[in-house]
């Protein structure tokens, strides 16, 4: 469990769960983006490390 | 990051976020969304705004609330979270239109240093990948995670 101090100074943030929001996981609010994304990721994969 | 923002709302699974801006135009809700577009899971990062009245959402816009530092600390915060419960996850970020583009360039640049304590940091480019650069003009932003975050 973390301690007071690690969960201050941590910068994974304090997020509201709020089950009202769930409905946004049901449909894609940017469907033009994800399919650009998805052509950059046909065109170039992922970086190489 | 230390910096300010506002404070997010989330479903349950942690992949579409909500906040609310205030500035001199008012109360400005947004929205920010991790979607999965292969199994590689590479998950591509979209924000917008709302129209309250309609519940229509818009990615083209700039708002202008005069607080763009904190709303780019918030989605930044964001990211930090949903890999927080998705460390393999890779996000893609790409603004709608040019300027917004340029508007997460900027702030990437600003906060490079502190992201790349967390994070590996890339820019696309026409033909391919690299470690993001100052100076350089980028089509995309894409982050994995490193094994711990500080």
């Amino acid at each position: 469990m973390k301690t007071i101090t690690e969960i201050k100074n941590s910068k994974v943030p304090f997020v509201i769960i709020d089950k009202r929001l769930n409905k946004l996981d049901e449909e894609i609010l940017f469907p033009k983006k994800v399919e650009k994304a998805k052509q950059v990721f046909t065109k170039l994969g992922l970086p190489k490390k | 990051m230390r910096l300010p923002k506002y404070q997010l709302k989330s479903g349950e699974r942690l992949s579409s976020y909500e906040f609310i801006s205030e500035g001199p135009k008012g109360l400005i809700k947004k929205r920010i969304q991790f979607t999965l577009i292969n199994k590689e899971e590479i998950y591509n990062l979209g924000f917008g705004d709302v129209d309250e009245q309609t519940n229509e959402f818009y990615d083209l816009v700039v708002s202008n609330n005069g607080d763009s530092e904190k709303v780019l600390a918030t989605v930044i915060s964001a990211v930090y979270a949903f890999c927080d419960m998705h460390p393999n996850a890779w996000v893609f970020a790409t603004g709608s239109t040019a300027s917004r583009n340029r508007l997460y360039q900027i702030g990437i640049s600003k906060y490079i240093h502190e992201i790349k304590e967390d994070f590996d940091v890339y820019g696309q480019t026409e033909i391919d990948w690299e470690e993001f650069q100052l100076g350089r003009n980028y089509l995309g932003f894409l982050v994995q995670r490193k094994n711990k975050i500080s």
